[in-house]
């Protein structure tokens, strides 16, 4: 971290509409091969419903948790980032008691989310829950890019969609607050959460009403920058159903959705699960390691760690 | 900044560079209705019915003109000045004229130079045709799903009787039937419903190296 740039951090959040896509397996997988890309990784479990992330990386032991965090315990993030049995990889573990970090307050939220964006690191990756909640959403869109996962089965498929409308939402609203744009809010609850329509023909219908207020959140919705990855693939369709799902998000949602990866099905992973062991230790040069080491090569290549400028050599 | 449907032209609809060829396009067109299918995975739960039949329309009329080589001549005239590519192309064949490249021992290496860097710098700037984890047409394996019932739609669009692709795969009419209804109790084992659609496909002019060099014709050169 000496020679780098704090700017050259990333954060990358991994979230998936519907619970057993294998977000908390990416994230703990992904999370290994980053720390070997560019070192220094934090992994983050913000699975505030039900946090596993420690059993996925191998982490038996009991220490301090998000909870200690949230419950102002522990001043830092950083103090409850705990070393790893990987090197260049911390894990700041999730906390066992649901129900309080579940309702995490707006105070509480905003002081973690400023916290994982100071945390000094060469990359985040944050492990989220399932669902739609608010604090999800906003911890998702607090990364860039977030990571969607989705198993190739229509409730995956359909949640995803729901997900990815939520955050659409959130960053509609933000955008029209802080632009002004008035009756958005009826708008919203006439146009799309009360009917059928699809976000595209409400944006259409936004924009025939009101120019410049149609541009400007189409304009934020393209900014919105997500990846897709396709877990437990079995056979042809399921390998052609990641580039299906980017077109729709990019033509009906107006997302800048792109497809990072799709990983194979593999038996293995259950059982490498049952031993505590994570995959991509147990299982380097099978299909599923080899994807997850492809994806994060690529999310490490698009933002290079940048070194700092050196000091100048002292003078004679 | 992503562009809405209906400011979109057949090329960005398919996803496809202005300059794809004719097994890109019917791979992009695969695609794109694999996408959109009724029984389609990928649009469940984003898109009803009626939106679904909407984009299939645009898809179909996107096909038929880009398969169509007069056709796509009179559209490309229309549409091609409009996409990056051509005035990548157009650039850099003012910075070549200018060239003197006289150490080249033979003028087609230096195209295949050229054509080499204007790809690269495709690959930089645009990078909705050539992404990494090819979502371009162009890097679609050839072992597609094809739908039956739109197999079928292809067909009769065509005007070839059932009676005349049954003698073209060489099985039963009633079993192009079974097919077009992608039947499972006719077919037991998957691989048989997948090779016989592939099969059925193939007779179309779709996927095969015979069918290539006129993918879209209405008889099979074999």
């Amino acid at each position: 971290m000496s020679e780098l740039t704090k700017q050259s951090k990333v954060i990358w959040a991994i979230a998936g509409g519907k619970g057993g896509t294998g977000k908390s397996f990416l994230s703990a997988n992904l999370a290994i091969a980053l720390s070997v890309e560019r070192g220094d990784i934090v992994a983050i479990d913000a699975d505030l419903g039900g946090p596993n992330l420690h059993t996925l990386l191998g982490v038996r032991e009991n220490g301090r948790d998000l909870g200690d965090f949230v419950r102002s315990q522990v001043n830092r993030l950083e103090d409850i980032a705990l070393p790893t049995s990987f090197p260049g990889l911390r894990l700041v573990r999730g906390s066992e008691n649901t129900l309080f970090l579940a309702n995490l307050n707006h105070y509480k939220k905003l002081k973690l989310i400023r916290q994982i964006k100071s945390l000094p690191a060469n990359g985040v990756v944050i492990d989220l829950g399932t669902g739609s909640a608010y604090n999800t959403l906003d911890l998702f869109m607090t990364a860039s890019p977030g990571i969607l996962v989705i198993t190739p089965e229509p409730t995956a498929v359909e949640n995803a969609y729901l997900f990815l409308k939520s955050c659409a939402l959130r960053v509609l609203r933000a955008y029209a607050r802080y632009f002004g744009i008035p009756d958005f809010e009826e708008k919203v609850s006439q146009g799309l959460e009360h009917s059928s329509s699809t976000l595209i023909s409400f944006m259409e219908n936004l924009a025939a009403s009101d120019g410049s207020a149609g541009q400007v959140l189409s304009a934020a919705l393209n900014n919105f920058k997500v990846y897709l990855v396709v877990n437990k693939a079995r056979d042809r369709k399921d390998n052609h159903l990641g580039r299906s799902i980017v077109d729709v998000v990019r033509k009906y949602f107006l997302i800048d959705m792109d497809l990072l990866g799709t990983i194979p099905y593999d038996e293995r992973v259950h059982w490498s699960l049952r031993r505590f062991s994570p995959f991509l230790f147990e299982h380097p040069e099978s299909a599923v390691s080899q994807a997850i080491r492809s994806m994060a090569e690529r999310l490490s290549l698009e933002s290079p760690l940048v070194k700092s400028e050196e000091e100048p050599p002292p003078q004679a | 900044m992503i562009k809405k449907i209906k400011g979109m032209d057949f090329y960005e609809l398919l996803n496809l560079r202005s300059d794809a060829s004719p097994r890109e396009i019917e791979n992009a067109y695969l695609m794109a209705v694999s996408t959109y299918h009724q029984e389609g995975l990928a649009s469940y739960g984003a898109l009803g019915d009626l939106d679904r039949g909407l984009i299939l329309d645009k898809i179909e009329e996107a096909f038929e003109t880009l398969r169509d080589p007069e056709k796509k001549r009179d559209y490309d005239l229309l549409v091609i000045p409009g996409h990056p590519e051509f005035w990548q192309r157009a650039h850099f064949r003012r910075s070549t004229s200018k060239l003197q490249i006289e150490d080249a021992s033979e003028e087609v290496n230096v195209w295949d130079k050229i054509k080499a860097t204007a790809r690269r710098s495709w690959s930089r700037k645009d990078g909705r045709d050539q992404r990494q984890d090819g979502y371009g047409p162009e890097r679609l394996p050839a072992d597609f799903y094809y739908y039956g019932d739109y197999l079928k739609k292809v067909r009769e669009r065509r005007g070839i009787s059932r009676e005349d692709i049954a003698d073209r795969c060489g099985i039963s009419p009633a079993r192009i039937e079974l097919l077009e209804q992608e039947s499972p109790p006719s077919f037991p084992h998957e691989e048989e419903l997948l090779e016989g659609l592939k099969l059925y496909a193939k007779s179309l002019g779709f996927g095969s190296e015979k069918g290539r060099a006129s993918p879209f014709s209405d008889r099979l050169d074999e």
